[in-house]
């Protein structure tokens, strides 16, 4: 594949200057996808990836955008008043394992937590998987410091204030850090000794980049906030380079309006908290489209929705209840625990290139390895020879091989039947049997997904609407609904870069959770709560004031997590926007019972333990800008008037050959209807649509596929 | 390649969707539990099983409960009279080591019929290492048990559920047979939760697939996994393996060392167990069937079952387990005391069962077979359940798994072992979080570190343990017991790799801890003051006063092939980051590291070729290369005679015993160890545990470390077929 490419965007309304433009950009393992809204008018744009200056992709993928629109980069740019990206810079450096020297301050008596890593076995039988977790910081700069504080946050040891001076005078003047993570125990309940040994490091070494763990996290648990000190310290390098390029290069190249940075929480921040607390820029695309769903969710009148985003060598779920998005609270970041938290993301190793193998039980199996973009599937004839679930959807006929992407890559079909022909030999299979196995496999192994994320919860994934993108998503989606028991399945419009087009319909967002281990019991303990939220929410309102943000534009959202007394994990609850009074206790106990018992079971709750609030969370949300998407009039067209050609295909559920319309998703026109079996092809992705769904564009673009009465 | 008549694609999903069923079972208990025996260290299983008792599917958490979960459930069928109908919600209590296969009291398990529309289609099983079961020992363990009757509360497959409901009358019984009594509670309810789920989501498999296809894939299932395991046994050469292993106990005053040996004799897909141990003994060592089955297994499971080989019922058929006479320390009959079994008998035959897998891989002609050999894992746990007042004023059961998490992994053929591997019966094993224990605990932790040098030289070292030291703070008083099951005899290498360093502990009354915090500063190992007097490994009472401090340190793993061998510029890593220390590098591994922290090439040179020269009392007649497989470094090759992998010399007809060949050289292990500055425990009152190093005559390459208590005399040599050797078991 060469450099940037025109994704055949859609331009949907007639080119008119003068309107404000706002600007997503994806920058993703393979491609950095572009999402532009300019007014009535929507485009997209998609180029490689360039790991040696992201910021040449960015711009290429904006040009690309710009030139579906009809306009030239210059004038995109300059009339763009927010420009949202989404990076995997941070990712890249945690799983390269390529960040910055970095020291470590930690209690005296503990610093080998960061070899005990909470723990270093993997969930796994095999002996040879047992490796130690990375050392990601040199052991020579893991310093000491005489200080202690008890759980209750009292001081028992006092900092010693030379102790850390002589540790970071080691750790710059002769081991050469460029970041100092200061991990104390306790601090969770007390950040005090951190803070004062922050601020001897920073008045002594201003050019070092400190991060105090209470700071990242106040939840208690000290291995998992002290890892993501650390990574956030590890990351600063790259990010701070990625972010100065972009913003710099952005606005050399004419862009007039901000640049706001994407986190794995859901929404924006600033670049400049962005350089101070890089490590929430991680996961930050699959946070894009859940968010963007979750915008859509809200406007389609849908509280209950399921995700599934699938790429070239992933398949990513999360889910949407009451219009609120799963964040996890505990993210693994490879072998690393981290106490970051996250928008949700279960993600499984089955993309367009994953490739199919027979087990040596004999039995078919699909994924996790992939062929990637290089070599790539078999019909690339890249030098790829395995199968891949591309190559199964080519020799079914649900691609085109004479016009995928546009037909800026040739496909050869022979190639794609060859390696499936060799995958099936052994059970006896053809081509068109084993490319069926190769789909089954793959919708199962998404099913298994949507279950983890959802009936592991304790949702029944029946109540919930599957929104289906990404650009392999569409051939799969309506058969995993179908094997979930799910009635309703939405594929976007934009649906192939759908998480950058998430980024424009989001805001700042930042989050503080901070353990009190309270049981509620009488006004002094309500307002032990009541003081602790106090702050967490001047903190948060200070923050976006200081980002910007005027009073009337931020919102605050509480929760707080609860537990049985005596148990350890807890299970978050919104509060209300207010101060707690203890009449509101009871039922706060009660409606936890009830949380508890949907999660765990009739029967689960203990009778004898009373419920405690183990954490207390504020998320605060600053408002930005966003563009406006209109719902256009309904059309309807006729059948003939959207249909491209006809074409035999294999269909993989009903394993036999049937000439079925292929219809063009350009012409698909709001208020139409397609009965499958048929085909909506676009220029990058296509739809099948299997027998007994109908699909039905709506207003806003999206195609709505559901079960057909019967 | 199977032939097959039916679809591959429904069988993979069918098993897929049952492995789900009891991963959702295991989410279920992790996350209900209030208990860090099961939130931390995931000491429970979660398995389906058919109406006959054999196994769908299990959680890969505590391995051996494979064992527990085979007889507990078989443990139920029998117990039905004739005739008798199962009901959906019926429930059985279970955790007799005798009768119920369990591991200990302490592991109780809850098994429930499951049920698609009115028909009995299997069993879900779940299990728990509860919190405590009453007795003597506090979670059920009883280091001053001489019988089972001084244990806790013994369940032989007793309903105690109707309609999903516990009975009210055993739930009282219970109450006011056991401590904190809400915990167990809670944890028998949290089982009850999981055998619900699993009863959910098979019903919706199950109608998936129709009843006639589900029960015939689970058929298939455990076809398929027996047939990849017959194919992984077949590249075992055929021929019988013999070793010894010793279990150990000090808590009644004599030094114990009880010996259990163990054949393997493999015949092309088919393998048989046949033990022959000591007489049991009156102190809570003692194993029964179920410990002999599920230990034996584990190893099997870490060291052939990688890749694609999920565990079922197909894993069990090329097995036959002869547990031997009545009456010994691996098939214990009352009163013999038990509630340590899963850590002292059963950890033993998971570390026999490794040396014999290690002598049999060691000699496949299959490099992936040859591959897994590895060093054996520290596999003892110290364990000091505690009880007292707790913060807040209740009685509290105080009872930290950081010693469970913190024991080294054996090195492999491929990669130095795990630190903090844990005990090999527990992939899902975690670290708790010292923030957590002190909030929930009257204790105060002083340290959590390495222990340096625990892990076992070689080309490959052994993972290493961590040591806790933590003070009573916050309360009076806090009395309990403490059960260390390795301590006299470590994990061995394999393949000329050196064993491991084991764990230790010990009490320090009236200690300076609260003065020191009086006068704002932190206690150190290196400041620490007080009475430590002498102790055994196990002791039934413990008594610690405010301030008072327990110190608890893991062991290693083994190590794998000769430390000669490994790369200096990696001893020096060790050394720089502390994991080893300069004196041990020199001592174990002929490395010399320069005042700047880098190899002394010259230095190191010469003192490894001194070391050879020692070792043989003579120059070397050839030169020592690294083997082709790190952990194999003698083995028969195809002119049917032993042969040194590190210089290819002749030791001998492959009928023989190579150690005829070798210069052989005996001391105590304890002190060959601490040339190295690692430690073992010395035994005390009784002959010492020995090490007898063999070394190739020409090269002076470490071949093998044989680790016995003094005066033992029958070590053994793999038979194998294919050198004429006579096969008599």
């Amino acid at each position: 594949m060469s450099t940037a490419k025109s994704n055949g965007a859609t331009v949907n309304g007639d080119a008119s200057g003068g309107s404000e433009a706002f600007v997503g950009v994806d920058v993703g393992g393979t491609h950095t996808d572009v999402q532009v809204i300019m007014g009535s008018l929507e485009a997209r744009g998609k180029a490689l990836t360039t790991y040696d200056d992201f910021s040449r992709g960015v711009l290429g993928a904006v040009g690309v955008a710009a030139e579906n629109l009809g306009v030239s980069l210059e004038e995109l740019l300059g009339s763009t008043q927010l420009l949202v990206n989404a990076t995997t810079v941070v990712t890249n450096a945690i799983t390269q394992l390529s960040g910055a020297d970095v020291g470590i301050l930690v209690t005296r008596g503990f610093r080998d937590e960061f070899r005990f890593a909470g723990g270093p076995r993997i969930r796994n039988v095999d002996d040879h998987v047992q490796t130690n977790v990375p050392d990601i910081v040199k052991r020579a700069n893991i310093l000491e410091v005489e200080e202690r504080t008890e759980f209750s946050g009292e001081e028992l040891v006092p900092l010693s204030e030379e102790g850390v001076l002589e540790a970071a005078r080691v750790l710059v003047e002769e081991n050469g850090v460029s970041a100092i993570a200061i991990c104390f125990l306790s601090s969770y309940s007390n950040g005090s000794h951190e803070q004062q040994a922050a601020e001897l490091i920073e008045a002594k070494y201003p050019e070092i980049f400190v991060t105090p763990s209470h700071r990242v996290s106040s939840v208690r648990g000290e291995y998992p906030r002290w890892m993501t000190a650390v990574l956030n310290c590890f990351v600063h390098e790259h990010a701070k380079g990625f972010l100065n390029a972009l913003g710099t290069k952005l606005h050399e190249a004419g862009l007039r309006g901000s640049v706001a940075f994407f986190q794995g929480l859901g929404g924006g921040v600033s670049q400049g908290r962005a350089e101070q607390l890089p490590l929430t820029l991680l996961g930050a695309g699959p946070a894009g489209g859940a968010t963007g769903a979750n915008e859509l969710a809200r406007r389609m009148g849908h509280d209950r929705v399921l995700l599934g985003d699938m790429g070239g060598t992933s398949f990513d779920t999360g889910l949407i209840y009451d219009n609120v998005i799963h964040i996890e609270k505990d993210v693994k970041v490879g072998r690393f625990k981290t106490s970051l938290p996250l928008v949700d993301v279960i993600s499984v190793g089955a993309g367009g290139g994953s490739i199919a193998w027979i087990s040596e039980r004999g039995v078919p199996q699909v994924g996790p390895q992939s062929a990637g973009s290089t070599p790539g599937p078999a019909a690339y004839n890249n030098g790829g020879t395995e199968p891949t679930v591309t190559d199964a959807m080519i020799a079914m006929g649900l691609i085109d091989p004479g016009n995928y992407l546009g037909g800026r890559v040739e496909l050869r079909s022979d190639l794609a039947a060859d390696a499936l022909r060799r995958f099936g030999e052994p059970m006896g299979w053809g081509v068109e049997e084993a490319a069926a196995a190769v789909h089954d496999l793959v919708v199962t192994n998404m099913a298994n997904a949507v279950r983890e994320v959802s009936v592991s919860h304790g949702y029944d994934p029946r109540e919930f609407v599957f929104y289906a993108y990404g650009g392999t998503m569409p051939w799969f989606a309506a058969e995993i609904a179908n094997v979930l028991g799910i009635g309703t399945v939405l594929v976007p419009h934009s649906s192939s870069v759908f998480c950058a087009r998430g980024l424009l319909v989001s805001d700042y967002v930042l989050r503080n959770d901070q353990t009190l281990q309270s049981a509620l019991d009488g006004t002094e303990e309500v307002a032990r709560v009541n003081q602790v939220a106090r702050e967490l929410v001047a903190a948060g309102e200070q923050s976006m004031r200081e980002e910007g943000f005027s009073a009337d534009s931020i919102e605050i959202a509480r929760s707080a997590d609860f537990q049985f007394a005596g148990q350890v994990h807890a299970l978050p609850m919104p509060l209300p926007d207010r101060e707690l009074s203890a009449d509101d206790v009871p039922g706060l106990k009660e409606k936890f019972n009830e949380v508890y018992e949907r999660t765990y079971g009739k029967g689960t709750a203990w009778p004898d333990a009373p419920p405690q609030m183990l954490n207390y969370s504020v998320t605060v949300t600053g408002k930005l800008p966003r563009p406006s998407i209109e719902e256009r009039p309904l059309e309807p067209s006729e059948q003939s008037e959207m249909l491209r050609s006809e074409r035999e295909v294999y269909l993989p559920t009903e394993r036999k050959r049937e000439v079925i319309p292929v219809y063009d998703e350009t012409k698909v026109t709001p208020g139409s209807s397609i009965e499958g079996p048929a085909l909506v092809e676009a220029v990058d992705t296509t739809l099948f649509v299997p027998r007994g769904i109908s699909a039905e564009r709506d207003q806003l673009m999206n195609i709505v596929l559901s079960t057909k009465e019967a | 390649m199977t032939t097959t008549t039916h679809d591959p694609v429904s069988v993979e999903i069918h098993r897929k969707a049952l492995e789900n069923i009891t991963n959702e079972m295991a989410i279920t208990l992790t996350r209900t539990s209030g208990s860090p025996v099961v939130y931390e260290v995931q000491d429970f299983a979660t398995c389906l099983m058919d109406t006959e008792g054999e196994h769908l599917s299990m959680s890969a958490t505590i391995l051996f409960h494979a064992g527990s979960s085979l007889l507990g459930t078989q443990a139920v069928i029998a117990s039905l009279e004739d005739g008798e109908e199962v009901r959906p919600g019926d429930g059985w209590i279970v955790n007799d080591p005798f009768e119920g296969g369990a591991m200990h009291q302490g592991d109780v398990a809850i098994i429930m019929p499951q049920f698609y529309e009115d028909k009995h289609i299997g069993w879900a099983f779940s299990n728990v290492h509860v919190a405590d079961v009453g007795g003597m020992g506090i979670s059920g363990f009883a280091p001053g048990a001489v019988s089972v009757y001084d244990e806790g509360l013994r369940f032989v497959s007793t309903k105690i559920i109707s309609d999903g409901i516990l009975d009210r009358g055993w739930e009282r019984h219970l109450q006011s047979n056991v401590r904190v009594s809400n915990l167990l509670l809670n944890d028998l309810r949290g089982m009850i939760a999981a055998n619900n789920v699993a009863q959910q989501k098979l019903t919706e498999v199950v109608s998936r697939f129709g009843y006639e296809r589900f029960v015939e894939y689970c058929e298939i299932n455990k076809t398929l996994s027996e047939e990849a395991f017959r194919e992984r046994i077949q590249k075992l050469p055929d021929g019988v393996y013999k070793t010894s292993e010793w279990v150990e106990f000090d808590g009644h005053g004599e030094d114990l060392l009880l010996e259990v040996e163990v054949t393997m004799e493999v015949d092309d897909s088919d393998i048989r167990f046949d033990f022959v141990a000591d007489e049991q003994t009156d102190a809570f060592i003692n194993g029964t069937r179920g410990v002999a089955y599920g230990s034996l297994m584990t190893t099997f499971l870490t060291t052939l079952a990688y890749g694609d080989l999920p565990f079922n019922a197909g894993m069990w058929r090329p097995l036959t387990i002869n547990i031997g006479d009545e009456g010994t320390v691996v098939n214990a009959v009352p009163p013999a005391p038990l509630s340590a079994a899963h850590s002292t008998a059963g950890m033993r035959v998971t570390r026999a069962v490794k040396d014999l897998l290690n002598q049999a891989c060691a000699n496949s002609e299959d490099p992936v077979i040859r591959g897994r050999v590895g060093g054996m894992a520290a596999d003892g746990v110290c364990l000091v359940p505690l009880v007292g007042i707790g913060r807040g004023g209740a009685p509290t059961v105080v009872f930290f798994m950081d010693n469970v998490t913190g024991n080294g992994g054996g090195a492999q053929s491929i990669i130095d072992g795990q630190d903090c591997y844990g005990i090999t019966i527990g992939p899902g094993v975690g670290l708790g979080s010292i923030e957590t224990n002190e909030a929930s605990q009257p204790a105060l932790y002083l340290w959590r570190k390495l222990v340096q040098n625990s892990g076992g030289p070689g080309i490959h070292r052994g993972g290493q343990g961590l040591e806790i030291a933590y003070a009573v703070h916050g309360t009076g008083q806090l009395d309990g017991a403490v059960a260390f099951t390795c301590a006299e005899i470590p994990s061995r290498g394999a393949g000329g790799g050196y064993p491991a360093g084991t764990g230790s502990w010990s009490a320090t009354h009236g200690t300076n801890v609260i003065a020191d915090l009086e006068a704002g500063r932190q206690t150190h190992e290196e400041t620490l003051t007080g009475d430590s007097p002498p102790v055994p490994s196990n002791l039934g009472r413990l008594h610690l006063g405010r301030g008072d401090v327990i110190r608890v340190g893991g062991g290693g793993g083994g190590g794998v092939g000769d430390p000669l061998l490994r790369d200096p510029e990696l001893v020096a890593t060790d050394v720089a980051d502390e994991y080893v220390t300069a004196d041990n590098a020199r001592a174990a591994y002929g490395v010399v590291i320069g005042e700047d922290g880098a190899v002394d090439a010259k230095a190191t040179e010469d003192l490894r070729a001194e070391v050879r020269a020692d070792r043989i009392g003579a120059k070397p007649a050839s030169s020592q290369g690294l083997p082709e497989t790190a952990g194999i470094s003698v083995s028969i090759a195809g002119d049917g005679h032993w042969h040194c992998a590190y210089c290819d010399g002749d030791l001998g007809q492959g009928d023989g015993d190579w150690r005829q060949q070798a210069v052989s050289r005996e001391a105590s292990i304890s002190e060959r160890l601490a040339e190295s500055e690692m430690h073992v425990r010395l035994r005390q009152g009784a002959g010492p545990v020995m090490i007898a190093e063999h070394y190739c005559p020409e090269c002076a390459g470490l071949l093998l470390a044989d680790l016995f208590p003094e005066g033992f005399t029958a070590l053994h040599v793999p038979k194998l077929k294919r050198a004429g050797a006579a096969l008599e078991v």
